[in-house]
Order: structure tokens, then C-alpha cells, then sequence
């Protein structure tokens, strides 16, 4: 078990969702969704591990209802769209994430629905839970080095030719 | 509303389109909003009496020690490890893998085990694995010129070289302070309500002014060792000159261009100073006397770039035109560099109607995104905020030649020629300018009543400049107004702004984007303030 300062986690989470290829503003998301589930004692690593499958695709709207497996991209269009209305989803995901992104959305959020079919809609409810545990956060080894691994996507190989990217010299004794 | 007379200003701030391009901001220099002197006039309103309840250092230096500091109600350590590398193994880079000292600053006095503990952790550094009781994680080398000669020197009951001491300025030099929960070590939410670590990066300071004693002490503990009673202690002038080297790549820059919001806290808060300086009566003769101390110091200024030199050179002419009586006015014909150690210099002068926007200089803000604005609305505010970026041509030769990008070599952050390094598919999205455009491209495109969202979900690549153009719309200084991609550009600018504000001088560029400058050179030592003696006066340092 490793134990993860907040922003350190946050960093793990945010580039292994560029490495991964979904764009930065949907792993922005995707990762506070995750911090959030961490500071109520919920495994926010791990969902965002598991969300971030392959093939990212965007979802697709038809009559009011949100279509789509791709939980990153689902949900930050999601919660867009039903701050003007209720909404409908259909998708195979997990979506235990989505009660994070409710809890770094304004307001009180109700999922209600079993899979693949689920309703979103804004208000309603009790207040939001603002309690939370600090950090660091318990993430298992294996969690750690999926994000890592994943991560891996974002980076340059080091090569020679990039090791002079840096514009310094290999030892600096002065 | 009333005003008070004293922090008030009826002037208009600089303009954004002046100090937030890149030749700007790479003439930065440091001033009393600067974050060590933040932290010093902290230590000492407090007469903070540095100790060492643990100095287990042999005759050659090498050994664990323990600094410990009370402030704002808190006891802090820094933990040191020194150990004997060799030369060949002793690199500034963020890819070195042994340093001749390494440290750890520690919330509250580390116990036998915490020490044992961190042994097997912090000489490893960002292989190592910490806890959220240590604070950051740094290292330093020593300056293989200085060290030994001072050394040598005390140990034969001389004093060194002071040429030499003026040259170099360190006995050893950082080459990171990690914080804020890289590697296990606390966030800053954990202290970030403590008084005087409030501020932004008052733990990294607070580490490396404590490192720069560990140094005076380590050079004089050798000297005994070695010469016996021979052996004197270093001359307090010569010790104050002594700063903490410090050694800067490629990473400062993305910090700024990643914190929007903390980046125009900081250039607020300083432009807000010289608004209220210029408003006010001039002190002529505190001006004169720190005019005087500034040329001083950059005549002490030397490096070997070959364009930072002829710009220090250029400076030194202009200095010995100023008038005190009319300083601001004198410098508006001048170079960037001589105007913006006007800047230094006059707030310098007024510290009642400086200091307190020291407290200004955090962004704890977590703007909402709303993404029910309309497309013709995001756009209206996206034209208002970014003209700047509009108004770049990225088809222009060499606007688009450069792509930042982190090597998986101990994540290291590079940059690179686009056509020449493989990798530019995996580039880093400084590319503020850029993203703006093709933001507003899509835009033009959209039905101007859609809202956002609808935007959005077809093209979720502008999601997050969408958010950032939101946030920081109303905020002038939060972006750097240049094109980052630009074969032209010089990354060192950005290293230099961001250096400037933590308090750094003696900027000794290494190349376009490499910088070695000097931290905490002049400021008061750990002895002066416990004593009450230290003053905060030690801007534009001068050995003399």
C-alpha cells in the first residue's frame, strides 16, 4: 500500500488520463471526481483506473438521454447538460465516480437508476457531504503502478538526443 | 468607502501587455514582496533562535544534523544528510542520483527513529518514500570552487579570499526544493494556515535559509576539524555574503503557465506597490542611499552569457544617469532591466505602503466553470481577455518551432525543436496561445445561442482552456503574453520572473533555459536574529 499526498495522487491521476488520450480538461475532472471519493474514505484511485479504458469515445446525445462508456468523457458532459434539466444515461461503466464529480459540482446532485440506465438531475436531496478525510490517501501497489504505467503515454522517451533538452550539462562542478 | 491614504492609489496599474511578455519578465528583479524576505522579517519580529539538537558530523564533514527553528507557533527542523560522492557523479540536473547533502524539513523536532527513518529515504531523494510530518525534500551541492578554500583558510586561522566569496556567492548550491506532497511529504493544506507558512512557498524559504546556516556551520566545523585551535570562525561580514546557490532548469516554467491564478497574485501585488509608490511623496533620501547600494551590487553582477552581460553592462550605464528626484521618470527611456530595478528600488523605499501585500500574494480560489454561458458569450469574454493570443501569428516561420514535453528521465521537463525530437505527439499544453485560437475557431463555428456545453461534449480538447479563460478573464497578470512555441523564445525569462518573487539575485544564466542565481545573499543570519540584531534591510547586496 502506498500512501499518497493529495497532490501528489493528483499528478499520478492526471497523467496517466493524458497518457491515456483523453483531453486535459476531461482528466482535470476525472481526477478532483477521484480526490473527492479519497476524501470520503472511498478508493478515488482505483475508480479512475478503472475508468480509464481504452478507446476513449465521446458520448452522444439522443432525446434527452446521454449515451455513452467512456466515463470521463460521459460524465463531464453530463453534469454539464443536466444543470439545465433532468437527464437520462445509458452506459456499461462504473459509476460510482459520478457521485465525485457531484461532490465537486455546485449544488446537491440525485443518480438514481441501476445499470445501464440512470437518471441525473440537479437539486433535490439533503446538502452535500463536505466532510472529508486528509490526505495521504491509501492507493494499493497495484492501483499505484496502473496509474503510473498508464502515465507512461504522457512522457518523452529518454533518448540522447532528448537528454540535451534540459539545455544543461551532464556534471556541474564549479 | 473610505480610502486609507497609505495603501490607497489613484494611478492606473502597468499595463498587462508591457509586463506580461516574456523580455519583461526575464528582467525581473526581487523586492521586499519577495517570499525570503517575507520570511525573514517573520524570523525576525519573532527573534527565531535557530538550535542543532543533533550534529553528528565527522572531521570531513560528512554526518547527519538537525536545525531546528520555532515560528508562528510551530517548531520546524531541517534534517541533513552529508555524504562524501564522487566528483564525476555531481550534476545540477534533476537526472543526478547521489548530492553531497541532502535534506528534509520536519514539522517539529525529529525523534531517533524519524532520523533513522529518513536515513534509507531522503539521500535517495526522489527515489525515497517520506511521510506528511516532513515538509519538503531538497539537496545541494557544494561549490567544489569555494568549500574547501574557505575551509582550508579558517582551519590556518585566515579568512577567505574575499574576491573569491564575492565571485561565487555559496558555499553550496540546491538543486530542487520539492513541496507541497511530491513523494509522500505533507501537502501544503497541512500548514497552510499556520502563521508565516501561510504564504506561498514560505516552506521551501524557511528550508533554504536553513540550509544556508547548515553550510556556514558545516565550513566552520571542518576548519576546527582540520586546524585544531588554529582555527577561526569566518568573519560575519564575508558570512552574510554568503546566499545559498541555487540551480534552475526548465521546471519553474510550466509552474507559471500551469498556476494562472497565482502568477497574477503575484504581479498584482507588486504592481499594486509601485502604484501606491508613485502616489506617495518620493523619499529622496532613502532612494538616494538605495540607489547607490543598487548600482553597487550589480556592479558586483558579473557573468559569463553573452547576452545577459551586455544587458548587466547596458545597466550600469543607465544606473549612473538616475536621479532619486525623478527616478521613475528617468527610467522610462531605459532598458526593461533598468526600469524593473526602478521598481525594486522605490518599493524598497516605502516599506509602510509595500508590506502588507505580502498577504495578497496566495490564490486559494477554485472558480466554477459555467458551462451554460453561451457560445457567443464565452467567445465575447475570450476576444476581452485574450486579444493578446489572438492577435499572434502561429503561421509565421518559426511560431509554432518548439514543443515542451516531460522525459520519462526522472519526468524531467524539456523542450525541444518540433521537426528534430521525436516525441512532439506527447507535448506539454503550454501552449496557451495556440489552444486560444483553435478554442476560438470552434466558436466562430458554433451557434452563438448554444450553450457551452453543447460545444463541449462534440469538442471536449477546449474543455480545459474553456475553464481557464473563465477563470482568469477579470485577472490581467494571470498570463504570460507570449507564444511559448516561438523558436525565439527564451525559457529563462520565465525562470527568472519566478525566481525574482521568491527573492533570488545574481542571476548567472547557463544557457536559454538554465540558471544558477543566488538565494538569502545579505540576509541576516541565524545568530543576528535570534539576537535581535537583524535588520530588513539587505536588498541589492553588496561585499564592497
Amino acid at each position: 500500500m502506498i500512501y499518497a499526498a493529495r497532490s501528489e495522487l493528483s499528478a499520478l491521476m492526471t497523467r496517466a488520463g493524458i497518457g491515456r488520450g483523453l483531453p486535459p480538461g476531461i482528466v482535470d475532472e476525472l481526477t478532483a471526481a477521484g480526490l473527492s471519493l479519497c476524501e470520503h474514505g472511498l478508493d478515488g484511485a482505483a475508480l479512475v483506473l478503472a475508468a480509464l479504458g481504452p478507446n476513449p469515445v465521446s458520448p452522444r446525445l439522443s432525446d434527452q438521454t446521454l449515451v455513452g462508456d467512456c466515463l470521463p468523457l460521459l460524465a463531464s458532459s453530463a453534469f454539464d447538460l443536466a444543470e439545465s434539466g433532468p437527464l437520462n444515461l445509458t452506459t456499461q461503466a462504473d459509476i460510482t465516480l459520478l457521485e465525485g464529480y457531484a461532490r465537486t459540482r455546485e449544488g446537491t446532485w440525485q443518480i438514481t437508476g441501476a445499470r445501464p440506465r440512470y437518471g441525473l438531475r440537479k437539486g433535490g436531496g439533503g446538502q452535500p457531504d463536505r466532510t472529508h478525510t486528509p490526505s495521504p490517501f491509501p492507493v494499493e501497489d497495484t492501483v499505484w503502478d496502473g496509474l503510473k504505467t498508464l502515465g507512461l503515454g504522457a512522457l518523452v522517451p529518454a533518448t540522447p538526443e532528448t537528454a540535451a533538452g534540459a539545455g544543461a550539462g551532464q556534471i556541474d562542478n564549479d | 468607502m473610505s480610502l486609507n491614504p497609505e495603501t490607497s492609489h489613484t494611478r492606473a496599474l502597468r499595463d498587462p501587455n508591457l509586463v506580461m511578455r516574456l523580455d519583461r519578465l526575464g528582467a525581473s528583479f526581487p523586492t521586499r514582496l519577495s517570499f525570503m524576505r517575507r520570511l525573514l522579517r517573520a524570523l525576525i519580529a519573532q527573534k527565531a533562535e535557530v538550535t542543532r539538537p543533533v550534529w553528528d558530523i565527522d572531521a570531513q564533514g560528512h554526518g547527519r544534523a538537525v536545525l531546528s527553528v520555532p515560528l508562528g507557533g510551530h517548531v520546524y527542523s531541517l534534517i541533513a544528510y552529508s555524504n562524501a560522492i564522487p566528483d564525476d557523479a555531481r550534476t545540477d540536473r534533476v537526472i543526478a542520483e547521489v548530492w553531497d547533502t541532502t535534506f528534509a524539513l520536519f514539522d517539529g523536532v525529529p525523534s531517533t527513529a524519524d532520523l533513522d527513518r529518513l536515513a534509507s529515504e531522503v539521500p535517495r531523494q526522489e527515489a525515497g518514500r517520506m511521510q506528511p510530518t516532513e515538509l519538503t525534500l531538497s539537496r545541494a551541492n557544494k561549490s567544489m570552487r569555494l568549500f574547501a578554500h574557505v575551509a582550508d583558510a579558517l582551519a590556518t586561522g585566515q579568512q577567505p579570499d574575499a574576491a573569491k566569496i564575492g565571485a561565487i556567492g555559496y558555499l553550496m548550491r540546491t538543486t530542487a526544493v520539492y513541496g507541497n506532497g511530491k513523494f509522500g511529504i505533507a501537502d501544503r493544506d497541512r500548514f497552510k494556515h499556520r502563521a508565516v507558512l501561510d504564504g506561498p512557498f514560505a516552506a521551501e524559504m524557511l528550508t533554504v535559509w536553513l540550509i544556508r546556516q547548515f553550510t556556514l556551520d558545516l565550513v566552520e566545523h571542518v576548519a576546527r576539524a582540520k586546524g585544531g585551535d588554529k582555527a577561526v570562525p569566518l568573519d560575519a561580514r564575508l558570512k552574510r555574503h554568503l546566499g545559498i546557490g541555487n540551480s534552475t532548469g526548465l521546471g519553474m516554467a510550466p509552474f507559471l503557465v500551469n498556476h494562472p491564478g497565482l502568477l497574477h497574485a503575484w504581479v498584482q501585488a507588486r504592481e499594486t506597490a509601485l502604484a501606491r509608490v508613485l502616489d506617495a511623496p518620493a523619499d529622496v533620501v532613502a532612494l538616494t542611499a538605495l540607489l547607490a547600494r543598487a548600482k553597487a551590487h550589480v556592479a558586483e553582477w558579473s557573468v559569463d552569457d553573452p547576452v545577459q552581460m551586455p544587458r548587466i553592462e547596458v545597466l550600469r550605464a543607465e544606473l549612473e544617469t538616475l536621479n532619486p528626484t525623478s527616478l521613475w521618470a528617468d527610467v522610462q527611456d531605459k532598458s526593461a532591466e533598468c526600469q524593473e530595478l526602478a521598481v525594486a528600488v522605490l518599493l524598497e523605499a516605502h516599506t509602510a505602503l509595500v508590506d502588507d501585500l505580502c498577504e495578497q500574494m496566495c490564490d486559494d480560489n477554485s472558480p466554477s466553470f459555467n458551462t451554460a454561458l453561451s457560445a457567443a458569450r464565452m467567445r465575447d469574454k475570450l476576444e476581452r481577455a485574450y486579444g493578446w493570443a489572438l492577435a499572434i501569428d502561429l503561421k509565421a516561420p518559426g511560431a509554432q518551432d518548439l514543443f515542451w514535453y516531460v522525459s520519462e528521465d526522472k519526468l524531467e521537463p524539456r523542450l525541444g525543436e518540433r521537426r528534430e525530437i521525436p516525441g512532439a505527439d506527447r507535448e506539454s499544453p503550454l501552449d496557451i496561445a495556440r489552444q486560444v485560437q483553435a478554442f476560438d475557431l470552434d466558436l466562430r463555428k458554433a451557434d452563438p445561442g448554444a450553450p457551452l456545453a453543447s460545444l463541449l461534449m462534440t469538442a471536449p480538447e477546449h474543455r480545459r482552456i474553456a475553464r481557464r479563460v473563465q477563470a482568469v478573464a477579470d485577472l490581467p497578470y494571470a498570463e504570460v503574453r507570449d507564444n511559448v512555441l516561438d523558436v525565439a523564445t527564451r525559457p529563462i525569462d520565465l525562470l527568472r520572473a519566478k525566481l525574482a518573487v521568491f527573492g533570488a539575485s545574481k542571476f548567472d544564466p547557463k544557457s536559454d533555459r538554465w540558471t544558477r542565481v543566488t538565494l538569502f545573499q545579505g540576509a541576516p543570519l541565524a545568530e543576528e536574529v535570534a539576537a535581535g540584531t537583524a535588520t530588513d534591510d539587505w536588498s541589492f547586496p553588496v561585499l564592497g
